[in-house]
């Protein structure tokens, strides 16, 4: 029976070749959008989930209040929550990663992937050791981890373990262990680990296990069969509140525990964390668009099938009288679809097989398409019996339910139920279509925004050098010859870059100030030149200068913290503050200017004077980039040859904060091309359908004198009115959606009437190019063929 | 008997006026006859056929068919699965009653040794003359041994001789206890009846 049906189908899917192609093509093309998301969707939703006691880890974030969430708590407190409550049992922590040079075999390279960890890192984490101890590699604080990548970059093909390497010319490191390259969906992204006991013989904050400093990212790991619902769970961070308030009374932030797997997708909106995060909203964007995107291939399949019924109307007729019943019927033509449907699946195998490597590129993963992995492949299977299924459900009840007799004889004319269906779905297409598009103009939109916006000050031409252990005593000297050259003479000394600052005091006291307000000042050390260098705009009083000796005890604010402690510019200046316990005066206020990604807006900032920073940041002059460059370089191997020379652009840096939203955006527009390729797949499909099933009519037309414009213009007209509804409908859905999408930002564009107007054009142009095809070749067809094949 | 018809009527409303396709129908039909439906154009032979093998519906009256055996449909296009081979077209039926694969095998065979068509069971309706495409039909009708054949017309689309090879077909098979009724304009089919009812405006003006 079956094998008759697919045979039927085989047959038919061969005598109308066109059709099948823009059927199957549409198909595959959905499927191949539709399954490359899911794989990404599924890669990033598999982040952490390798280590064994995935479920019991939790991080210890903290919410300051204003807005101010971060990843990093103190360095005491893991443990000392460990001695306190009951059911933890361990606890790991990590530094922020760091900076340094790394030497060994004469071989030296800036790491910039380094993490120190306490000495249970690897009980924790199911990071797999290639060679050396799990238990002892981090107990020594000359011990050191290495990644494989990392041994062979300094080792080659040696074996690296008991080898010797320097770390920024001074500490020296056994390597107790080499571990296999991180996973790429490992939040954590290392190459090298060194012990926390290393860090700890120098930072007092692990000397004295300190409850009041957050630089640290705590990890706690509760007990198997420890309860860790999400009431259990709330009733534990206020047990950690309340701890955390006993020992310091004076500042209570609210912490959380953040599941491990939850770090990837639901961390954008934590401050000072590690980079690389996804984001949760992206994940059901795209989910959404793959579901979309499937729908779009299903509809056109929906369409043209039952656009083209009366072909198979004489044969459900005949089927019926000869005995068919109903439910066979229903049956066969499901099986039909389902047949295109796997054909489409084997051709979109075929192109993911193709494309993965172009979309790991757009999308920096490392997705490796496995079909024999046995959740792809069911999925596979699933998608390929659902899209079967859904599009050849309506086809199938409508096919089977014609009156035999009627069918037979050809009596059948295309019902209204059925044209209000079929122009249902092309509406929804164009629906989607639409709001794609909208979509894809306002992210644009506001990715240039974002690119092009003033941020207080000027972004371009500043070049910059990190900040370098062996150079710290030799600022002064670094400073002079900085000065004498013309090329590097207009530079600033300063202690963080604005652009995403991640300093923060809460400890800040004004006259006025309400006791319960627990404000966080950001801070940067700056030196005189950081106003000019920077191009800030100094509202009131004036910036730093060497000339006063005293501005070592004074304070450049800018206008919002200048609000914030409920001053205006003609009483700020001269009023006495104190930052972190040290009285100062108010000398000037300047503009605001960011010094954080865009997300978030300006808070109050307190510049501090500080002759001596450790990064050096030059305006170039235009054009003579290269030249400058040279000289710094020449400079820096002068001064500390031991240092690779580095540098870097701060615009470069202020567009990489944004990489997660341009790439978001480049594959945005890319799914929301070909979606609206597809429908236009459709569109053409059933223009020509009904091209030739009014080919009679217009032909008589024509005899009786109708133009080609005017013929042209009939059989657009209908398809019109689609996309204008369809644009109706759109509209406030893209609305609210993009709308929502935007208040993610703190500085953001405003949708724009525009927006929807040249989304409109750009869908009534696409849609009208499309039909153009056929209804052009109907209405210029000689009229005596048309009307003498009746 | 095997069908009892009695006060039929069938009408359409077309602006205002119901026009009747069937006025007052009221026949018997008895197991082995062989009847034959005549009248001019329009007169009701198509629909009356239609009603009796429940093809389509009736307004008012009753309509009693006593045995619940298959019905086997001739028409006058033959009407095949042009995307389906002879082979494969007669087999259809009985795929839809659920016969065994080997069951349907011979019994297939059967039918294309009864009408000589062996040597076309491969190819499609399309590649066969109007006789054999017929002839295929009427295999195809016979393949679940119905009690009752309705022709439309059989040899509406056939020459002459081909039209005496199909009627002595039909001749043949009644003798061997299939009831028909056949609609036909023709006397000479008519005569290979044993009954005929004759139909104007869809009444019957003689039986």
């Amino acid at each position: 029976m079956i094998g008759n049906y697919l045979k039927i189908a085989w047959r038919n899917l061969i005598k109308n070749k066109g059709y099948s192609v823009i059927n199957i093509g549409g198909l595959s093309i959905g499927m191949s959008c539709s399954i490359l998301i899911l794989l990404w969707v599924l890669d990033e939703t598999s982040y952490d989930k390798f280590h064994t006691n995935a479920n019991q880890i939790y991080r210890l974030t903290v919410d300051a209040g204003g807005d101010f969430k971060a990843a990093v708590s103190p360095a005491g407190m893991a443990s000392g929550l460990q001695d306190i409550i009951p059911g933890i049992e361990s606890t790991m922590r990590l530094s922020p990663p760091i900076t340094a040079l790394f030497e060994a075999n004469n071989l030296k390279f800036e790491e910039q992937r380094v993490f120190c960890a306490d000495a249970n890192f690897l009980e924790m984490f199911n990071f797999s050791l290639l060679k050396g101890h799990p238990k002892t590699a981090l107990q020594n604080p000359n011990g050191i981890l290495i990644t494989a990548t990392t041994a062979r970059k300094y080792f080659g093909s040696e074996d690296a373990l008991g080898k010797i390497i320097r770390k920024d010319n001074k500490d020296t490191f056994t390597i107790t262990g080499i571990l296999a390259d991180t996973p790429s969906n490992s939040h954590l992204q290392f190459d090298i680990i060194l012990p926390m006991a290393y860090l700890a013989k120098t930072d007092k904050n692990l000397i004295k296990n300190t409850w009041d400093n957050f630089g640290f990212y705590s990890y706690i790991q509760f007990n198997r069969g420890h309860k860790l619902s999400s009431e259990a769970r709330t009733d534990l961070e206020n047990e950690i509140n309340q701890i955390y308030a006993s020992k310091s009374p004076e500042f209570q932030p609210k912490f959380q525990l953040q599941p491990l797997t939850d770090i990837h997708l639901h961390s954008s909106n934590l401050q000072i964390d590690v980079s690389g995060h996804g984001n949760i909203q992206y994940v059901n964007i795209f989910i959404i668009i793959a579901f979309i995107i499937l729908l779009v291939a299903c509809i056109n399949f929906m369409n043209l099938a039952t656009a083209q019924s009366f072909r198979r109307a004489k044969e459900v007729g005949l089927r019926k009288v000869i005995g068919a019943k109903r439910k066979q019927l229903i049956f066969q033509f499901l099986s039909e679809s389902i047949l295109i449907s796997f054909i489409s699946l084997f051709i979109a195998i075929c192109i993911i097989y193709l494309v993965t490597p172009a979309f790991n590129n757009l999308t920096e993963k490392q997705i490796v398409f496995q079909l024999l992995d046995n959740k792809i492949w069911l999925n596979l299977i699933l998608i390929g019996l659902i899209t079967g299924l859904f599009s050849g459900s309506y086809p199938a009840l409508f096919l089977s339910g014609f009156k035999p007799i009627k069918a037979i004889k050809g009596r059948l004319r295309s019902g209204h139920e059925n044209l209000l269906f079929r122009n249902g779905l092309v509406i929804t297409q164009f629906v989607v279509s639409v709001f794609l598009l909208v979509g894809t103009v306002v992210v644009y939109k506001q990715l240039n925004f974002i690119k092009d916006k003033d941020l207080g000050f000027d972004k371009s031409n500043l070049l910059y050098i990190p900040e370098k252990d062996g150079i710290y005593n030799k600022r002064s000297a670094l400073k002079t010859v900085l000065q004498q050259n013309p090329l590097t003479s207009d530079f600033s000394m300063v202690s963080d870059l604005p652009t995403n600052l991640i300093t923060g005091a809460v400890n800040v006291e004004w006259e006025g100030k309400d006791p319960n307000s627990k404000i966080i000042f950001p801070r940067i050390d700056i030196d005189e030149n950081f106003t000019s260098v920077f191009q800030i705009e100094t509202l009131r009083g004036r910036s730093f200068s060497k000339a006063f000796g005293t501005d070592a005890s004074n304070y450049v604010i800018n206008e919002k913290a200048m609000k914030v402690m409920g001053m205006n510019l003609e009483t700020a200046i001269g009023k006495n503050i104190s930052f972190q316990d040290k009285k100062g005066t108010i000398i000037g206020v300047v503009k605001d200017f960011n010094f954080k990604p865009l997300q978030y807006a300006i808070e109050p900032l307190i510049l501090r004077f500080r002759e001596k920073n450790n990064i050096v940041v030059v305006r170039t002059q235009p054009g003579k980039t290269e030249a400058t460059i040279k000289a710094l370089k020449e400079i820096y191997g002068n001064l500390n040859s031991a240092f690779p020379f580095a540098y870097n652009f701060v615009d470069k840096d202020l567009e990489n904060q944004y990489r997660g939203e341009q790439q978001m955006g480049t594959v945005f527009n890319l799914f929301a091309i070909l979606a609206i390729f597809i429908s236009c797949i459709g569109l053409y499909g059933l223009s020509a359908f009904i091209a030739e099933q009014r080919i009679k009519e217009i032909g008589i037309r024509k005899v009786l004198g109708a133009s080609i414009f005017g013929l042209v213009n009939m059989l657009s007209k209908d398809f019109f009115k689609l996309v204008l509804t369809a644009l109706f409908i759109a509209t406030p859905i893209a609305w609210y959606v993009m709308d929502t999408w935007l208040q993610d930002f703190a500085y953001h564009i405003n949708i724009r009437w525009w927006m929807f107007a040249l989304s409109g054009i750009a869908i009534v142009v696409i849609a009208l190019t499309t039909i153009s095809f056929q209804t052009i070749k109907a209405a210029i067809t000689n009229p005596i063929k048309s009307l003498k094949t009746e | 008997m095997i069908l009892q018809i009695k006060n039929l009527f069938k009408w359409e409303n077309s602006g205002g006026n119901r026009v009747f396709l069937l006025n007052d129908i009221d026949f018997t039909v008895n197991e082995g006859e062989f009847i034959s439906i005549m009248g001019p154009s329009g007169s009701g032979k198509t629909t009356l056929l239609n009603v009796i093998g429940m093809l389509d519906g009736f307004n008012e009256g009753e309509y009693t068919f006593f045995h619940k055996e298959y019905i086997g449909f001739v028409f006058q296009s033959y009407h095949l699965i042009d995307e389906l081979t002879v082979y494969e077209n007669i087999e259809t039926p009985l795929l839809y009653k659920k016969h065994r694969s080997s069951e349907r095998k011979a019994l297939v065979a059967d039918m294309l040794d009864r009408f000589n068509i062996v040597g076309k069971k491969d190819l499609f309706p399309a590649q066969l003359s109007g006789g054999q495409q017929q002839l295929v039909g009427i295999a195809r009708a016979l393949i679940t041994s119905p009690k009752l054949i309705l022709a439309d017309e059989p040899t509406g689309n056939l020459n002459s001789k081909q039209s005496d090879e199909i009627m002595t077909l039909f001749k043949q098979l009644n003798d061997e206890g299939v009831t028909i009724i056949q609609v036909t304009h023709s006397e000479k089919n008519a005569a290979y009846g044993s009954r005929i009812i004759n139909l104007l405006d869809g009444r019957i003006v003689s039986n």
